[in-house]
């Protein structure tokens, strides 16, 4: 029996098949779109096809943003239940997650037993989702891929003090028309971004040690910064955007 | 640019305070009966008991913004909670004293044995002392000021002196010190002189071009707060007066090539002093005077020096409750302003729009179209908190600021 | 026009004199008793998308309690309202009146008195009689803008009818509680009577229970209390209730705050005030309440066997957000789970993320 999770994000769509052990049979990944529900049935059949599989899973479980556009979804968990699932599965004994979305960033809390005991959501106008970086990356004609490396060269510590995404842009156009160098501008948006985190992080009373998932782990910079304002290390999955499917997929299996 | 720290007044300033941070700490530890206080509760009665001090949390965070610690400290008021859209004097102060007075220049405060607070600045003054109040299990005092669209009137007055009479009787059980009235007249004698002293260092403003910023009046308005009714407030106002008036016989100004004097409305951007008055320094521009400022000493709607003919101390300190600016809406203040554009043949008014402070700000709009469209002078509007600088972004600032600049020598084109 | 618009401007025409008041609390068994009918200006969002011409007067960082009441004072310019009453509820409020003016221009004639009522315990000295004089005033204003007379039989008759509004409305609360009735439907009934005369309301209500009353109570195993000023959109309400959350009790300014504590009727309006406002159900607004409040929502937890608070915060409104770090801190150590929402304008495009916070919150309560 296999057991897929869809996780329709604002980017991008994920998709995670499982066999009944937990295994991961195949994955995959393509950018939502205009049509989420396109990009959803896309992922799935391309990821049963990468799968082998013959017939359909037996439990399809969708999240994300655009989890309501799945009709082929047996069921429907918010991302924050999936990120949570998906972390605890990678690393055991970690008991708080942070998911750095497009849309959004959420710390998420684990209990004891192993179950999610509380969340925390950036409010809607504060700079701290991946959203937010692309914007600082297209006034700053930078790919978002070099973000992380570029910021590690950075000399100077500033800080891009505006929280609001429009009031940060005009910031870092006057630091730019300053001749401040990009590596510093890049480090200063990621000081910014940490640091509202570090504050979402600190209000769930974290145990040390955190997973870091979402597109935005795989900004080697930013991991690093995090680390160092939370105080604890930063675990990263080797595929952080497909944590949330991988938990869908797990509570599919769950409900099996 | 503003000079505060080379002139003997900003010299005697930095040891005045810094001083009395100290003095607060040493007396504390001495056993001292400490109350915190909001910015107009009359602190002359403190000087009515042998051994009561005082310490003002507004201050406090003011001057942590000043010093550019303003950000962290707000920053760990919201990883305890507290909104980023509460008022950052609030969250400052929060987050400094939750943390054992950390970041603080003056390592915080002493901690408090009776919180006062008042509802006329603004309510929400209580409600952050209340947090003092619960976590710390401290009694909290709070004046209940009837706010007035217009002049006092003396069924106010009344309920507010007796509010006094109250808080007097409250200190006497809770410190065990005996009340003298004597002294307390004698705080409010010393308040009076401090006051004229203000008035006649603000009129250096009137020159032209003016003889201080509006941001050396800022800086300068701190020992208002922490030592009123104090001989010493009154002896360093005296000499930053004299010394304003020196300077300006001695034709030293501030902004040399002043082409356009400007008023400010707002509490003073602290965290944006020096940045901004040397920029606007370089355009030839010169923030003469505040309505900020202008409120030490002034009541309802004037900017004439209060008198407090036949009234008893405590009276004289319920009518200052009414003081011009926060606990005045739109029509008064409106009035002050006018006078004080007229007073100081002022260029332009800069509406200084600040989300920390909704009593303040959120009447600018009216007010903004009154001096431009009634009054015919030019205006701007921009967005700065006053302590929290990450709600201010200095280029879009200045771009409507220079835009002022603009229609004011559109408009001298045209006359 | 907006329903609400419609419904105010059709008692008016009816020969009724409307007074529109600022919230949360004013004196409105003094008012009805006098004939006139007394509106509390808020509940607006249902029926407004946008405010123009507020934004034209505040900025955009007032709540959006002071935003709405503003446009619809201004739109309105007098066609259904004869008057206006403000007290000190808060900050914002206290700016608004000469804004309004303003905003209104002098063609339109509203009258508008302020009121105060006292920030501190009437056991303080002065306190009632302040509230006496200010309260002699109010009257003495009301009688001559509405020429009306102030009896003190006539007062009776209204704290009465007021006692049974009040006791009707925990009533439906109750129903609520048990499962009989949607705190949604309850919700809808509330956003309706507010803008009707009392000898309206209190049948609506009567029929809201007599309807209720006989269903079966439905089967919850996810409780909640709910605070705020004012209850969040319906559409929000139904995400909650569809994701399996029952609100059984609240502490909503606009509900439960408002109605619960019911004073004696006293033979002078300043004795029967200093009551009411002295035993109020706590509010974050009404200062001397704040010893009081977490006493009381512990009390409504374990009455209606809540396990979880949700906090429908109204965005900028610092008297709410003042005291939600305490609140929050000291439920969560009586393992009470707790949801943060946070309501400005334009919250129904934001209804997304507001979905998603409230499907999380009830998988973790169901978990």
């Amino acid at each position: 029996m296999t057991f897929a999770g869809v996780d329709i994000g604002s980017t991008s769509t994920e998709c995670v098949i499982l066999d009944d052990a937990a295994n991961i049979l195949a994955t995959d990944m393509r950018p939502t779109g205009a049509n989420s529900a396109k990009a959803a049935l896309a992922t799935l059949r391309e990821a049963c096809r990468k799968a082998g599989l013959t017939q359909e899973p037996e439990r399809i479980v969708a999240t994300g943003y655009g989890r309501v556009s799945a009709p082929f979804a047996h069921k429907i968990v918010t991302e924050i239940t999936c990120h949570g699932r998906g972390a605890l599965h990678l690393f055991p004994k970690v008991r708080t997650v942070v998911d750095v979305g497009g849309q959004d960033s959420k710390v998420i809390r684990i209990g004891p037993n192993g179950r999610i005991m509380d969340f925390i959501m950036n409010d809607k106008c504060s700079a701290g989702s991946g959203r937010f970086l692309e914007v600082m990356a297209r006034a700053l004609e930078v790919s978002l891929e070099d973000l992380g490396p570029l910021s590690e060269n950075a000399v100077q510590d500033i800080t891009i003090s505006s929280m609001c995404t429009v009031f940060a842009e005009s910031e870092v156009i006057s630091l730019v028309a300053r001749a401040v160098p990009v590596e510093d501008i890049i480090n200063g948006i990621h000081n910014s971004i940490v640091n509202r985190l570090a504050a979402q992080i600190q209000r769930m009373n974290p145990e040390p040690e955190l997973v870091m998932t979402g597109g935005v782990a795989k900004n080697s910079g930013m991991v690093k910064k995090l680390a160092r304002a939370a105080g604890f290390p930063v675990h990263v999955p080797p595929n952080p955007r497909m944590v949330g499917a991988l938990g869908a997929a797990l509570m599919a299996l769950g409900q099996a | 640019m503003a000079q505060f720290n080379k002139t003997d007044s900003g010299k005697r300033l930095t040891r005045l305070i810094t001083n009395g941070y100290m003095d607060n700490i040493v007396k504390a530890q001495e056993g001292a009966f400490v109350v915190w206080v909001a910015i107009i509760v009359p602190t002359e009665i403190f000087a009515g008991f042998e051994n009561v001090i005082y310490s003002v949390p507004e201050s406090h965070s003011a001057l942590c913004a000043g010093k550019g610690v303003g950000v962290p400290l707000c920053e760990k008021a919201e990883n305890l909670g507290y909104s980023m859209d509460l008022c950052s004097y609030a969250r400052i102060d929060l987050g400094c004293h939750f943390n054992q007075g950390a970041d603080s220049p003056t390592g915080g405060l002493p901690k408090p044995d009776l919180l006062v607070s008042n509802n006329n600045n603004c309510t929400l003054l209580a409600k952050w002392f209340d947090v003092y109040h619960r976590e710390w299990n401290i009694p909290h005092f709070v004046l209940d000021i009837p706010f007035c669209y217009q002049a006092q009137k003396t069924r106010d007055m009344n309920y507010i002196v007796s509010q006094f009479q109250d808080l007097i009787r409250t200190i006497e059980q809770l410190s065990g010190q005996t009340f003298n009235p004597g002294k307390m007249a004698e705080a409010w004698n010393h308040s009076a002189q401090a006051t004229l002293h203000w008035r006649r260092f603000l009129k250096a403003s009137q020159n032209k071009p003016s003889g201080i910023t509006a941001f050396d009046s800022f800086v300068q308005m701190a020992p208002t707060l922490t030592m009123r009714g104090t001989p010493e407030l009154a002896e360093h106002y005296r000499l930053l007066a004299d010394e304003a008036e020196e300077r300006v016989a001695r034709c030293e100004f501030p902004v040399p090539n002043e082409k356009y004097r400007l008023l400010w409305d707002n509490i003073a951007p602290w965290h944006q002093l020096r940045k901004m008055s040397t920029r606007l320094k370089e355009l030839d521009a010169n923030i003469i005077s505040a309505t900020y400022t202008y409120c030490i000493g002034s009541l309802e709607g004037s900017l004439d020096p209060l008198e407090f003919v036949n009234l008893s101390p405590l009276e004289g300190m319920a009518r200052v409750q009414n003081f011009t600016i926060c606990p005045h809406g739109l029509q008064l203040r409106g009035q002050a302003m006018k006078q004080a554009i007229e007073d100081m043949g002022i260029d332009g008014v800069v509406f200084a729009s600040n989300r920390s402070c909704k009593v303040y700000s959120l009447m600018q709009m009216d007010q903004q179209r009154y001096i431009q469209e009634e009054l015919g002078v030019p205006t701007v509007m921009i967005d700065v908190d006053h302590a929290d600088a990450r709600k201010y972004s200095e280029e879009t600032a200045f771009v409507r600021m220079e835009a002022l600049l603009e229609s004011i020598d559109h408009a001298r084109g045209q006359a | 026009m907006n329903a609400i618009q419609n419904q105010l401007e059709a008692l008016h025409s009816q020969g009724n004199k409307v007074l529109g008041c600022f919230p949360l609390y004013p004196p409105l068994e003094l008012i009805h008793s006098m004939g006139i009918v007394p509106v509390i200006l808020w509940g607006f969002k249902p029926f407004f998308s946008q405010v123009p011409l507020a934004d034209r007067h505040v900025q955009n960082y007032a709540c959006s309690v002071g935003r709405y009441l503003m446009e619809f004072v201004l739109q309105d310019k007098g066609k259904s309202l004869d008057g206006l009453l403000m007290y000190n509820a808060c900050d914002t409020l206290r700016n608004l009146p000469e804004i309004i003016q303003k905003g209104l221009g002098e063609e339109t004639v509203l009258p508008l008195h302020s009121f105060h009522i006292p920030a501190l315990s009437m056991d303080r000295s002065g306190a009632k009689e302040y509230l006496h004089d200010r309260l002699d005033e109010l009257i003495a204003w009301l009688e001559t803008t509405f020429s009306a007379k102030f009896s003190l039989e006539s007062f009776q008759h209204s704290v009465n009818l007021y006692g049974q509004l009040r006791q009707l409305m925990l009533k439906c609360q109750a129903l609520a509680g048990e499962g009989k009735a949607l705190f949604s439907e309850y919700a809808a009934l509330c956003e309706t009577l507010n803008f009707m005369p009392l000898e309206a309301q209190i049948p609506a209500l009567e029929k809201f229970c007599a309807q209720k009353e006989a269903n079966k109570p439905a089967p919850c195993n996810a409780r909640v209390l709910m605070s705020g000023i004012l209850p969040p959109l319906r559409e929000v309400l139904e995400i909650l209730e569809s994701a399996g959350l029952r609100i059984v009790a609240n502490d909503i300014a606009s509900m439960h705050r408002a109605w619960a504590y019911t004073p004696a009727f006293a033979d002078d309006p300043a004795a029967y005030y200093a009551d009411l406002y002295e035993n109020h159900f706590p509010c974050t607004t009404l200062l001397p309440t704040a010893d009081r409040r977490l006493a009381a929502l512990e009390s409504l937890l374990e009455n209606s066997q809540a396990r979880a608070w949700i906090f429908a915060g109204e965005k900028f409104c610092e008297h709410e957000y003042f005291e939600l770090p305490y609140v929050e801190k000291a439920l969560k150590a009586r393992g009470i789970s707790t949801l943060n929402l946070e309501f400005s304008l334009g919250d129904e495009q934001n209804l997304g993320a507001m979905k998603t916070r409230i499907e999380a919150f009830a998988e973790i309560m169901n978990d």
